[in-house]
């Protein structure tokens, strides 16, 4: 499942409305692009074409184009055609759609005024034709000077009858096929690939962007291009490789990337002394609270990062500010239902006063003590129920999402904070053996901006970020008397960090799939037994399923897209207040 | 009541169900001082089965727990059920801080000396009437156990300290629950096994269509059917939970016809009986979305009504 924007989502809503169905995600949006308003019309008719022709014919007629070098053409037209023929089918039904659709037209031509030339000149003639053929027709306007084909094609498109679900695709292809503008091969414009080797290799990955996946390195890349390119993460090496020296330490490359330990130097021993144990044998953790001292001179890498993380800061604050809307829909809902959920919980403290349930002990006090305080009234309970530990995986797998999952932390933070839940939102990642948490929001902290700073990079030790948890509890609890820790997670431990040789694992091995899944396993209930609430939001694919039982048992809940993980912690938060015995 | 009959007759429930209404009605009358607690129906309940099941549980002496969404009619069936058995109602809306003394009855202090002051099942059970227990589902289950006696075979209130009554014969319970609703808890066995469930299905757009033109019956059948499907594009989206429940709602949208009904505008209308009930900017562009996706915005009222 996909992740919308405020806009996007809203002409998603527009499309199932119209469909009556909620259960596909639509191949097309109709958004204007200038104003960036969804095109409530154009989206209506996708809807209908869905509710008549269902999802499997949609994707069969435009997947017999797609990639093809006139695709774009290839479906405006298709759309055209469509809008004739839902329009016939739905009208008796939905009569209103008779003056939508006039007014779409007249828009279409007062439009034309307001195009600039570029925008002229970046429309497909033939398509073009055709709309003010197709919109001349509806408003019962002069039809536009046409060559003999263009006229034809014109008349052929005007599909006026009732075509069955059957015969869509056919007639469609038909058309295309008779007037030459698609012969029912796809013609593909193919990349150049170029394999190369050596000195060229070496030459081209220093000046050319490069792909990569996780490294040891913090790099703060931006969303957006991971979206443009697929998976993994772009860089240009060119810009940012800057070479470490070699004498700088590990544990000063992780101060300066991710700020000091909220721990002194002594603390931090004895705390890796007690965990890094067992499978982490030869890790260490960072648990920070992201300051860093300005005092210090930096390098022109660490400052480099700095500024790329302070960007992405400003990347997520702009992507949770331009869907304000969705997310303060998203707070308040959330808030309902938690507060709703609690108020079961609720205690209550009997508290004397002059109404309430009549307090039988105190009666004699009316009569010989003329106090008429003889009741006793409610009041609600104001301490915590419990506190909530929402831990975010900040591995370079996450990259792709990074303004998404710091904007839902935010809208979950805002959503407890109403609800008085103390929250903390941290993230971890691992890198050169140092699993780090970063706090993000404490339990202190009113407001929730710090959440923003999230930002993705390195690998994930799950097994050692609870036992980071574990102790991080024992410090801070939020004065509550629960605790519930949520992780995001993709269920798939994966450090670069290998587990070291032991009695049982004479050879050891890498830190992932199976030893990593039973790693933390092992942690979770470790965490369960001293009394700690441990749920996850799984975020990836079906597959992982069965790691997340393995680690989680029946406790977690699997996202489609990123965009629900408030919700996903909320129905956590509500089936654990649910089973909270007060 | 006749007119509630008749309704009924038209709908197609069994005579010799009817008729065991009538001689339920004809063996418990109601005094004239309590005839004013005997609710009268604003709408009626479409549904057939529903109807059915409801009557044939209450003539056997069933309490009966109507489970539904918002907006399935639950309330509404409560009020034409005692309107067709011509009962006395007391109507207890559940809350999370009820308590026994809420429901049975709780010490007060009058003219220097503690009393008993009677609460509404209480009431209920010495005058036969039925009881709604609206939402049953919203209290604390340790709260309900006092009611445990009053819904078995025992039908009983015992009152510490004070006497053990009996319920009277034709007194019945009615409860209403939405299993879904954020904030309620399961029922637990020992309760839902008191009653008898009927689950409360969605209203059809035919049952709807039906029940505007009741209400409105100078309305053109064009329009009856557009708002009917309107509440359904509605009640859809709040499935899926594109939208809260808030916009769910039928009284609501009776309000805005009858407003357009007296002469103002449709979309003021609609705003004021379905889209200010959510104050979400984003849920409001969706409610604007579903009207105008069904009805014109240039619409006039006087265009809906002959």
């Amino acid at each position: 499942m996909r992740t919308y924007n405020v806009v996007e989502k809203r002409a998603v809503n527009q499309i199932w409305t119209a469909s009556g169905e909620y259960h596909f995600e639509p191949l097309f949006l109709a958004i204007h692009k200038r104003s960036g308003i969804p095109n409530f019309y154009m989206n209506l008719v996708i809807g209908l074409t869905y509710k008549y022709y269902g999802e499997g014919v949609v994707n069969q007629l435009f997947d017999r184009w797609r990639g093809d070098i006139h695709q774009s053409m290839l479906d405006d037209l298709t759309w055209l055609m469509l809008e004739d023929i839902v329009y016939v089918k739905e009208i008796v039904q939905r009569p209103v759609l008779h003056e939508l659709r006039e007014q779409y037209a007249k828009n279409f031509f007062a439009s034309e005024y307001r195009l600039s030339r570029q925008e002229w000149m970046s429309k497909n003639q033939l398509v073009y034709t055709m709309q003010v053929s197709h919109y001349s027709r509806i408003l019962n306007r002069k039809q536009p000077v046409m060559t003999m084909r263009e006229k034809q094609l014109s008349d052929v498109m005007n599909i006026q009858e009732d075509i069955e679900q059957s015969m869509l695709v056919h007639t469609i292809l038909g058309i295309f096929k008779r007037y030459d503008l698609f012969d029912g091969n796809k013609h593909e414009k193919h990349p150049h690939v170029f394999h190369l080797h050596g000195i060229f290799a070496y030459i081209m990955t220093h000046f050319m962007p490069t792909q990569l996946v996780k490294t040891d390195r913090v790099v703060v890349m931006r969303s957006s291009q991971i979206d443009e390119e697929g998976e993994g993460f772009l860089q240009s090496k060119n810009a940012s490789n800057i070479v470490l020296k070699q004498h700088e330490s590990d544990r000063t490359y992780i101060e300066k990337c991710f700020g000091r330990s909220i721990y002194s130097n002594k603390k931090l021993q004895l705390l890796e002394k007690q965990i890094c144990t067992g499978n982490h044998i030869g890790c260490h953790v960072w648990i920070t609270d992201g300051v860093k001292d300005d005092t210090e001179k930096i390098t022109a890498e660490e400052k480099y990062l700095r500024d790329q993380a302070a960007l992405q800061e400003k990347r997520n604050r702009e992507y949770y500010y331009k869907n304000i809307a969705l997310h303060k829909s998203m707070i308040y809902k959330l808030k309902n239902e938690i507060e709703n959920s609690l108020l079961i919980h609720q205690e209550k403290n009997a508290i004397v006063g002059r109404s309430g349930t009549l307090d039988k002990r105190r009666v004699y006090r009316a009569v010989y003590a003329n106090d008429d305080r003889i009741f006793l009234r409610s009041e609600e309970e104001t301490s915590p129920l419990f506190s909530v530990d929402l831990v975010l995986d900040a591995s370079a797998s996450r990259l792709s999402f990074q303004e998404v999952i710091a904007s839902q932390g935010y809208v979950l933070s805002e959503s407890l904070k109403a609800c008085h839940i103390p929250v903390r939102i941290s993230e971890f990642n691992s890198l050169r053996g140092y699993t780090v948490l970063r706090i993000l929001k404490s339990f202190q902290e009113k407001r929730s901006e710090s959440v923003f700073q999230y930002f993705a990079s390195g690998w994930n030790r799950d097994g050692l970020m609870l036992k980071e948890i574990g102790d991080l509890l024992e410090e801070e609890h939020g004065d509550a008397k629960e605790h519930l820790v949520i992780i995001l997670t993709d269920a798939s431990p994966n450090d670069s960090f290998r587990i070291h040789a032991s009695k049982d694992n004479p050879l050891g091995c890498n830190y992932e799939d199976d030893a990593g899944v039973k790693d933390a396993a092992k942690e979770v209930r470790n965490l369960k037994k001293n009394g700690i609430r441990v749920g996850a939001i799984l975020f990836g694919s079906h597959d992982a399923s069965k790691e997340a039982r393995i680690i989680y048992e029946n406790e977690y809940v699997r996202m489609k897209s990123v965009d629900q993980l408030a919700n996903a912690a909320g129905f956590l938060i509500r089936k654990e207040v649910a089973s909270i015995n007060v | 009541m006749e007119d509630l009959m008749q309704f009924l007759r038209e709908e197609g429930i069994s005579e010799d169900v009817l008729h065991e209404v009538h001689e339920y009605v004809v063996s418990h009358p109601v005094s004239d001082a309590m005839k004013q607690r005997i609710p009268v129906p604003h709408f009626m309940y479409y549904g057939v089965n529903v109807w059915e099941d409801a009557l044939c549980a209450l003539l056997c002496g069933k309490n009966i727990l109507l489970v539904g969404e918002k907006a399935t009619g639950k309330n509404v069936l409560c009020e034409n059920l005692a309107y067709v058995f011509q009962r006395t109602s007391w109507d207890i809306s559940f809350h999370v801080n009820m308590d026994a003394a809420s429901l049975i009855g709780t010490d007060s202090f009058e003219n220097g000396k503690v009393v008993f002051r009677e609460g509404p099942v209480y009431r209920c059970a010495l005058n036969g009437g039925f009881g709604i227990l609206d939402e049953i589902n919203m209290a604390k289950n340790e709260a309900l156990a006092v009611l445990h006696s009053v819904l078995d075979f025992r039908r009983v209130i015992d009152v510490p300290g004070y006497d053990r009554i009996v319920l009277k014969d034709e007194t019945r319970f009615i409860a209403t629950m939405n299993y879904n609703y954020a904030g309620t808890r399961e029922l637990n066995e020992a309760l839902s096994s008191r009653f008898v469930v009927i689950q409360m299905p969605p209203i059809t757009q035919e049952d709807l269509q039906r029940l505007l033109k009741k209400q409105f019956p100078d309305m053109l059948d064009k329009y009856v059917k557009q708002f009917a499907l309107l509440f359904l594009d509605f009640q859809k989206k709040c499935e899926n939970t594109e939208l809260s429940t808030k916009a769910l709602d039928l009284r609501g949208m009776l309000d805005a016809i009858d407003l357009m009904h007296k002469g103002l505008s449709v979309k003021e209308a609609l705003d004021l009986g379905i889209t200010n009930k959510t104050f979400d900017i984003y849920e409001k562009q969706l409610i604007h979305d579903v009207i105008n996706a069904r009805i014109s915005s240039k619409l006039l009222p006087s265009e809906i009504f002959q």
